[in-house]
Formats: C-alpha cells, structure tokens, sequence
C-alpha cells in the first residue's frame, strides 16, 4: 500500500475519481461550473457516475488493504488508519498526539478521529498555541470524546441543507456550495425558472474568475459573548485579522452583564461594573477597528456576519450597521459558530467557500447499509441517506418536487408511506421528528442547532406538530437550557421547563397517582383535613377541583400550625383534631368564645368557625364545658405568629409557649381555660419551668391556691399555691420594711449632717484658737488646711486627753504639707476639700479605733492582777463599745460586726453600710 | 540460548528478574538455584544485582531499563536506589521517576534504541524515558491492550509479542521498531509474554512451563543460537584468520 499509495500531487489530477475533495470556490478552475446545472436536491437528476462518498476524505484515509501485505515495510498506523511515506514519517506520527489520542479512542471503542477533526478539536479546547483569543470565560473542556462526537454531528446539522445550492457539474458530478455565497437571505431560488437557474450558475462562475487584487474582499465577523473575531480575505488569502476578547459575560451565571441590568436588578458588585466598563471597552475597540478597516469594508463585496442576540449591538446601532457597507452584501453565517477566533474565522470561511462534493444516488444508498456498521447513531440520524421510496418517484417525474430534505432512516412512519405531504414541504427534520413523536431525536436535532422557529408550509413550527407531550417537554426542556438562542416566541413554545419544574410535576403525578390508588379511601372517607399553604394547593387541586374524588367527604382546612408534613406530623394533627380537651368552666368557655371572635387572627378564622360553631352548639346541648382544643390554639397569637423558639414547637401546648414569652396574663387566662399545667414538653419541662419572670411563676400559683384540686400541681413543679392572703401579707411586710428603711434613713441623714455641723463649728474655733496664730502666713481661705485640722480637731475633741498628743503630731505634718503645697486655684481646692474631708473622716474613725484599743489596754493593766480572765477584757471592750451607726452603747449586748464597724442591731448594719456606700 | 528457570515455583521468571544488555536485576530473597541459573549464564559477563523495589520482589514488572539506563517507580526506596546505583557500571543511569502508573515494567517496553509506552504515561516520563534510556518513545497497543511492556519482549535483535496481535499490527510493529517479530507464547500458552521471560541480546530466561517449539520460537526470533557474546569474536575470527592465510 505504501508504494503505490498516491501523492497528493496526483490526486489533483483529472481522473474523478480524485477529483472528489471539497474544496474551495476559488481554487476551482474557471471553467468548473460551465455548463451545469442547479439542482433542487443533491439527489433530484440522476447519472451514471458512481463516486464515492465524500465525507472526510483526506490524503491520509487508507483504503481497506487485502492486497498488498509488504512485510517489514509498513509504513502505517492502523490505529489511525494512515499511510507514511517514510519511516521518519511513522515514527512522528507515532509520536504525535493525534495518534496517542487514536490509540485512547480505540481502546475505549470509539472512532477515531481523523487530523483535521483533531485540529479543530485541539482548537476548540482551549490550547495555548492558539493565541488569537483565549479566555477562560468558557471553556469547553467536558469530555474531549463527548465534545469529538458533538464536533461530528455539528459539522453534519450545519450543513442545513436549505441553506444549500446543489450544482451538477458538465462531468456530472454533483457539487454543492452554500447558498449565502452568492445570494442574499431574502432571495430564493425559483427552480423551475431557467432562467434564474442560469443566473445563479452564472454568479457561480462569476466567482471562480474574480479578480485576487483586493478589490473583492470577502468579510468575516464573528461576535459573541465577548469575543470578536475579524478578518478579511481575498479568495482564500488572509487579508487582515483582528480578534478582541474583554470579560464581559458573568461567570457561571451566564449572560452578559447588560443583559442581566436589562432584565432589572442591576449588581453593583466590582465584577459587574468591570463587566459593564469591559463591553462598553469591547464595543469602542470593534468601532475603532472597523473605521481602521474602512478601505476594506468599501472593497469588500460580501461580508459575513454571526452575531447572535445581544452581540449584534456590537456591530449595529438600530438598523444601521457601524460600518459601511454600501456596494457590500451583508450576510448571516449558516453554520454553526463557535467562539470566535481568528481560526473559528478561517473555518467558518473556508466552509463557506467550500464546493463539497455530493455523493451519488447508488453512492448514498450503499452507503447507507455502510453506514449501518461505521456511522455512530447520532450522526446515522442526520447523515442524508435517501428515502427510497422519493427516489423512485424522482426518478419518474420530469420535474421532481423540490425535497430539500432528505429523510432519514430512523423515521418508520414516514418511510411507511404515510407520506403525508405537509411534511414533505419545507418541513425541517425537526418537523419530521417532532411529527413522529421522537423526543430524543427531537432533544438531538435541536442540540445540533437546528432552527424551532422555522415554519412549515402550513405556518407551523416543529412544536406545533409535536403530538405528545413528551416531544414538547423536549422543546420546553432545551429552551431553558438554551432561553437565548432561539426566538422561542417565534418558535411557539410557550414556557421553558426547568429540571425544577419537571420535578414539582413529577411529585404532583406521584400525589396524583397515589390518589388514584387511595381511590377506595377516599370514596369511603367522610371528611379529608387539608393543610396545602400557597403553591403546595396546586398539588391537591386543578383550579376548584380537587384531584381526589370528595362526593361524599367533606373538605375542611386544618386550623393547626402545621410543621413539615411526615407520617409523624399527620398523625399528631390529626390527634389534636380528634382531641377533646376539657376547658375550665362553662361560663368562661363562653366569655373567651366571645373573646375568640375578637382575638382571632384572621387568616384562622376565615376556615375555622363553621367547625367550631357546629361544636357549639353540641356543647351548649350538653351542658358539658367541652370544647375543642382547636380553639385554644385559635387564640394563640403566639403561636400564630411564629415568634416561639422552635425547640418550643414541638410538643409544646400553648401553656408552654405563654409562659415562655412571660405573658402572665395570657398564662392565667389559659389556665382558666383548663389547660393541663401537668403536660411536659419534649424536654420534660412543664409550663411552670419555663416561665421566666417570677410574675408568670405567681400566675400559676395563684391559680394554684384558687384551684387547688384540679391539678396535680406538685406533677406541674409549681412548689406552692399563692392565695390572696399571703399575697396581702407579704405585700403589707413588704410595705413595713420598706417604711422601715426609709424612716431609718432619714434618721441617719439628720445625724451625720448634726455631725458634720458640729465638725464644722469646731474647725472654726480651732482655727480662730490654733491654726492662725501656728501659722500666721497661711491665707485663711486656704479651706484644706481648714478641713484637715478641723477633722483632726474632733478627734482631739473625742479623745482623752492622754491620747491628744500623737493625733497632734499627725496634724502638724499635715499642715506642714498642705502650707508647703500651696493652693493655686479656689476651683482645685474645693475639689481636694472634699478629698481630704473623707480622708479626713476615715482618720477620724481610725483614731477613735486607737482610743478605745488604749482604754482597753488601760482597763486590762489597772484589772489584771485581780481577774486574769480572757473572757473579761472582751466585756470590758464592749461596755465601753458604741453601734457604729446609732451610737448606742452596746454594753450587755453581743454586738455584729462588720469589718471593724460594730453594730447594735443588723438593721444599723444595713444603715451604716448604705451610708458608706454612699460616701 | 534460552533457559528454562523457575523463582519459587513460579514460571513467572520475568516478573521476579530483569534482565539487559548492561546489568541483570534478581529479585531478593529468592532460592539460591534461582541465582545461580542467571550466574551461570550471565556471570563475567553482566553484573547481577539482588535488590527489591519499593520492598517488593516483583522487580520485572516495575522497572524498566536498558544498557543505557534503569528507571525506578516512585515506590522505590532510597536505599534500594542508593544500593542499585552503587552496583551498577557507571554508564548506566539509574534514576526513580515519578509517574502516576508505578508498575513501569508493565507499560514500557523497550530495547536500547525504540520503547512502546502505555498511552497514559505522563509528557514529563515520556522525556525521562527517551533521555535516561536514550530510546525513542512510541505509543501504542499490542493487540489492543494497553499494557504493552506485558504483552511484548524485545531486545535489539528480534521480538515476541501477544499472539493476537494481527499481521499488520506486527509489520507495522516491526517497521517502527526495525526489529523482526513474531507472535507467539511462552510458559505453554501464556500470552504475558514480558511475565514469563526475560531476554537480552544474546540470552534468554523463561519459565520452566515453557515448551520446546516456544523456546524454540524465541531462540529463532530473538536469534539466541549464534548470539552467544563469544559469537561475534568466532565469526570475527575466522575472516581475521581468512586474511591472514
């Protein structure tokens, strides 16, 4: 195989059967379209020549190689199905990564890939080497096998084959190019028409003998989700490129952040307004190149355009394009383009430009059994092998109609010759699909870019075809996966359905389907307990009517806070419903039903009275104070409005709850209702044990000693009952102490301030006596001096006269200092006055101490030799020994101490110790 | 020539040895009759070293080397590399690499000039490869597995490979690695063929299950008749000794 193996020189040659490779319009030879002749469908005219099928044929196919086994010179791959010239060849290519990435693709039974899929491939994942435009922005990188297949089944899909001109060549070959290369969007092929017909080969040729000096360019503008890509050829040749990539589309979210401001709430997070700085940067960089480029555009004759949705405010304002574009025509890309890069641009031009070889009739049919084994499914589906049975008539008919569609295999109905002709008309196979209801051909069609919104003959858009709801889910499902890609209003799908969505109909066809089964319990149920807040409504009712069958049953809201509904739940709803609980009395049942019409919130109210009334009247009959524990809870605001802890929540009865938020009144009034104070919440706490402030905690036991009987209240914790008595009495000892406290302070106030008149007096005289004459040069309004010296007095005063020496001593130094230090300002020397007062008072305590120590010392010496008793002395200190506070003398009473403050009574204690306090 | 060994009563010979052109790898702690087979065939000629890797026995299958060099798995101690550097020539580089897949001997098959690698190998161990043992690095399957250091033996001079390998896998094979091949067994049909034998240029070990006509392939193949190391001195001899009459 190696040796005869032809170079690609040669197989440019004449001979056809070489000649089938696309390539571009502009390397075909002038005389290529002379004499053709347009086609409606690859398929429509028939001929002798067999060629074969032309997918992806490359220089490096090798053709199935029974006959030539070279042993040792072998240059191939087989894995990769390739033929080397040389060894040098085998050996890099065994080195290459396309080889390597063969050998993965093998072993894991799946095709391999051919070199220019792989470049593609390589290109679309995000390489370094491709450094036109490179963000991390989207970055395709799933599974690089997935992503290979999808490559595939792409490049089939785009090639719709409306957007297509089918040409037989002289030699009978059959060509096709696209139909936006030389026609307008609006124009359409009259077919019938040879004239029109002759118009566009004319163009056709036209093209292949244009001028490569620049005056016909042909442009290239790709734009979307911040990327731009630009570039100019002539022919095949790059003339100027430019590619532009800013961040502006919002990470993970998705969208571009105008988009997103569009829609409403705009963010103003840093990333957004870097985004919102970023397009705006995006859009001045495409207008400043397309004025760079202005001789280009004015030499341009064609200019390609994919900008889908919001991108096209790249490139236009309005209506009005941001660059000229008189002479040139402006067209949409019919392919499918990924993101824009300068190689994306090349790609998508080269494919434009492409003049594909069609494969024959035979060709195709055989092809098609061939296909059967090579073709992997997804592509099988979109490959265009041929309806038979169209074929037969073609070849009947002088005029085929136009089929521009090929059927494919795996439609059974339509192949059945149902052949419904409102198919057959411009109908898309998505048309086709949806028809026959396949919904995964259908999710696969639309996944490989085919356009919902195009209409049939009829006016009908695939998804108005679609008959079961299976197939509209799929158009549903892929416009919330993809809500910008189509015009999905022009498409009539009217709602995306979300995974979300898909699930909350999947619960609601579980409710649904267990209704159906519960059947039989519902036909037998009279009366159903319903609790369906909001939207969870919707699961249970169609508009008014209930899912379930209710002749008989009657349907009755649940009054009760319910919690997240379990089997659990249920059944303590449901126990609470059924409960019978004693209320207090027959009268009070009565007033706070009255109280109830006022009390209860309105949301309540609304479903619970006709039950409640009903209960009424009952009880009234009986003459029994029963009622429903439902109404209790009816006046619950707490409850009602949430605001309990939700450790509370469970299993805790509205006592609980009262006397958890402190509400006394409300607990009393429970109480009186007759709720059971006994109940214990999951925590084993009662109502009482929960009551924080000692007001709630009376609550109970006041309703304790009014009730003593009705409940077990040592069960309820609550220690004791609180009767009005005891209530009376405490309050009046209450009422005594604090009288007590009040006259005993007065008592205090009016002392110390005689004291302090006293001190005060006799700082005056001793000053007048002493301090002036000691101290002569002193200023008399020198006040600290006087303060000092005046407390220093009194305690000269107080004490014996053995004493008055050392307490002299202590003042002289005082007035030494205070002469030495002296005032400077009348504001400082209040405030000091005031300091060396207290010190002064302490001073003075502290002496009157030392004088008793001394008395005792005296006694003990004058009494020793006559009683040597320890117990002695200490009497003789207390007789001589004053309270603290009243100065009473404490003689033949044990006194209480305090520090070194002795006390005659702990009332003078208390007294003394606020006084200290406050000083 | 081929010999027939056992290590422990296993056939497995290729697992518990390496063997190249430079040095020979035995496994530590084998029965005395298990050394002395490869000291007999190798001694004066190669060193033989006893070691472990990474604390195992099952040295074959996690090294690879040839005359140039010998790559470790990550698993491998420092002191077994300190000890395989020491008893080692010189011009042999020894060097522990650190690879994902840690049973080289599996997924590397080599001779002193090409190597086939497992296709998962890492870039970096693939440069290792081709500069530490000098070879050139291909990828690729033998009859589809991927653990082509297992189903293939090769040495300078011929190769045996999986016996499902197809014939064209096999020229192609042995277009790319310029050495003749053959498909075939050893240790009476198994196809891990690196398992049961190991071979240089001009000695074979395998398993002792091995039958005649396989080690008779394998002498053919890998020419292990005539390539005894005094061969090349015989034949040279006789044309110096045809010059010189």
């Amino acid at each position: 195989m190696a040796s005869n193996l032809p170079s690609p020189a040669t197989k440019s040659s004449t001979t056809p059967s070489q000649e089938k490779r696309h390539r571009s319009i502009f390397e075909v030879p002038h005389n290529f379209f002379d004499s053709s002749l347009l086609l409606h469908s690859p398929h429509s005219l028939l001929s002798d020549h067999h060629f074969h099928d032309s997918h992806n044929v490359t220089l490096q196919t090798v053709e199935p190689s029974e006959n030539d086994v070279v042993s040792g010179r072998r240059w191939t791959c087989n894995t990769c199905k390739a033929q080397f010239d040389s060894l040098q060849d085998q050996r890099s290519h065994f080195k290459s990564d396309i080889h390597r990435f063969n050998v993965k693709l093998t072993i894991a039974g799946k095709k391999i890939v051919k070199e220019e899929d792989f470049e593609v491939l390589t290109s679309e994942l995000v390489k370094d080497y491709d450094v036109s435009s490179i963000s991390g922005s989207d970055s395709d990188d799933d599974s690089e096998n997935e992503s290979q297949n999808q490559n595939r089944v792409r490049y089939k899909s785009g090639e719709s084959l409306k957007q297509k001109l089918f040409v037989c060549l002289q030699t009978g070959q059959r060509v096709s190019v696209w139909k936006c290369l030389i026609m307008n969007m609006n124009e359409s092929v009259l077919y019938d028409n040879e004239k029109e017909e002759s118009k566009i080969v004319e163009r056709l040729k036209s093209l292949t003998v244009e001028p490569r000096d620049n005056t016909r360019l042909r442009i290239v503008l790709l734009a979307s989700g911040g990327h731009f890509a630009a570039c100019v050829f002539d022919g095949d040749a790059v003339v100027a490129h430019k590619t532009f990539h800013r961040y502006v589309v919002r990470a993970k979210a998705g969208k571009k952040q105008s988009s997103k401001d569009a829609s409403g709430r705009a963010a103003h997070s840093a990333g957004a307004s870097l985004r919102r700085h970023n397009e705006l940067a995006l859009k001045k960089e495409v207008q400043e190149l397309f004025a760079a480029w202005r001789h280009y555009f004015d030499a341009s004759n064609c200019i390609f355009i994919h900008a889908p949705s919001s991108s096209r405010l790249l490139l236009y304002d309005g209506e009005r394009s941001y660059f000229t574009n008189q002479q040139s025509a402006i067209r949409n890309i019919p392919l499918t383009v990924r993101r824009p890069t300068f190689r994306e641009a090349k790609r998508v031009y080269s494919q434009l430009t492409q003049v594909s070889y069609e494969a024959d009739e035979k060709e195709t049919l055989q092809s098609n059994q061939e296909d059967i084994v090579s073709i992997p499914n997804t592509i099988r589906n979109s490959s265009p092998p041929l309806r038979k049975g169209n074929m037969d008539e073609l070849d009947h008919k002088d005029k085929a109609e136009t089929f521009s569609i090929k059927q494919n295999d795996k439609l059974p109905i339509s192949i059945d010759g149902e052949s419904e002709n409102e198919l057959c008309d411009k109908s898309t196979p998505l048309h086709q699909a949806a028809h026959s209801d396949d919904s995964e051909k259908v999710m696969e069609l639309l996944e490989q870019g085919l356009d919902p919104c195009i209409k049939d003959e009829r006016g009908r858009t695939p998804y108005m075809l679609a008959h079961e709801k299976e197939v509209r889910n799929a158009f549903r499902r892929f416009m919330a996966s993809n809500p910008d890609k189509w015009d999905w209003h022009a498409a009539k799908v009217p709602s995306a359905l979300t995974k979300e969505m898909e699930e909350s109909q999947a619960a609601k066809q579980e409710v649904q389907e267990l209704f159906a089964a519960w059947r039989h319990y519902f036909d037998a149920s009279n009366c159903i307990f319903i609790h369906a807040p909001s939207s969870s409504r919707l699961l249970l009712y169609d508009g008014e009517r209930s899912y379930f069958t209710n002749q008989q049953s009657a349907i009755r809201n649940i009054p009760l806070t319910v919690r997240r509904p379990t089997f659990r739940e249920a059944k303590r709803v449901y126990s609470q419903l059924t409960q019978v609980s004693y209320e207090a009395d027959e009268k009070e049942t009565l007033q706070s039903n009255q109280e109830d019409i006022v009390s209860i919130p309105n949301t309540i109210r609304n479903s619970s009275p006709p039950l409640r009334k009903g209960n009424m009247d009952e009880l009234d009959h009986k003459d029994k104070a029963e009622t429903f524990s439902i109404k209790q809870n009816d006046k619950l605001p707490i409850s009602i409005d949430g605001e309990s802890e939700n450790e509370l929540c469970d299993k805790s009865t509205p006592l609980h709850q009262a006397a958890h938020s402190d509400d006394s009144e409300k607990v009393m009034e429970l109480l009186e209702q007759g709720l059971d104070p006994c109940i214990k919440d999951e925590r084993g706490r009662t109502p009482y044990m929960l009551a924080h402030e000692k007001e709630v905690r009376n609550a109970f036991r006041r309703f304790m000693a009014s009730n003593p009987d009705k409940w077990d209240w040592h069960a309820a914790k609550v220690p004791s009952a609180l009767t009005k008595e005891m209530e009376e009495s405490q309050a009046a000892k209450q009422a005594e102490k604090d009288a007590k406290r009040k006259a005993r302070a007065k008592e205090l106030k009016k002392l110390r301030k005689a004291k302090e008149k006293k001190a005060q007096d006799k700082v005056g005289n001793f000053v007048r006596k002493h301090v002036v004459p000691i101290m002569g040069k002193v200023v008399v309004g020198a006040a600290v001096v006087c303060a000092t010296t005046a407390t220093a007095l009194v305690v000269e005063a107080a004490l014996p006269k053995n004493a008055s020496k050392p307490v002299e001593k202590q003042v002289t130094p005082s007035t030494s200092t205070t002469g030495q230090s002296r005032p400077k300002s009348g504001l400082k020397l209040s405030k000091e006055e005031e300091l060396q007062r207290v010190l002064a008072e302490e001073r003075e305590k502290r002496a009157a101490a030392a004088e008793r120590r001394i008395a005792a010392l005296k006694i003990q010496s004058s009494s020793a030799t006559t009683a040597p008793s320890i117990s002695e002395p200490r009497s003789g200190i207390a007789n001589d020994i004053h309270c603290s506070c009243c100065n009473s003398s404490l003689a033949g009473k044990v006194p209480f101490h305090r520090y070194n403050y002795k006390y005659c009574s702990t009332s003078c204690m208390h007294v003394h110790k606020e006084i200290l306090e406050d000083e | 020539m081929a010999t027939r060994l056992q290590f422990e009563n296993s056939c497995e010979v290729g697992v518990f040895s390496k063997l190249t052109n430079a040095y020979c790898l035995v496994a530590i702690g084998g029965s005395e009759n298990f050394y002395s087979t490869f000291e007999a065939e190798l001694a004066d000629v190669i060193p033989i070293v006893k070691t472990s890797i990474g604390g195992t026995r099952i040295i074959g299958r996690l090294c690879v080397g040839n005359k140039n060099g010998l790559l470790l798995p990550h698993t491998t101690t420092d002191q077994e590399l300190q000890h395989l550097r020491n008893s080692l020539p010189d011009q042999v580089v020894v060097q522990r690499i650190d690879e994902r897949l840690s049973a080289l001997g599996n997924c590397i098959a080599c001779n002193d000039h090409v190597a086939l690698t497992h296709t998962d190998l890492d870039r970096e161990t693939e440069e290792m490869i081709a500069d530490v043992l000098g070879v050139e690095v291909f990828r690729q399957t033998i009859a589809g597995n991927i653990l082509v250091g297992s189903y293939c033996a090769f040495s300078n001079r011929g190769g045996l490979v999986h016996p499902h390998t197809s014939i064209e896998d096999l020229d192609e094979l042995s277009t790319l690695l310029q050495v003749p091949l053959v498909a075939g067994t050893v240790n009476r049909g198994s196809e891990v063929i690196a398992a049961g034998m190991t071979v240089n240029d001009w000695t074979a070990f395998c398993g002792s299950d091995t039958t005649a006509t396989e080690l008779s392939v394998i002498e053919s193949v890998f020419k292990l008749r005539e390539a005894q190391p005094s061969a090349i001195v015989d034949e040279m001899r006789k044309s110096l000794i045809d010059s010189y009459v």
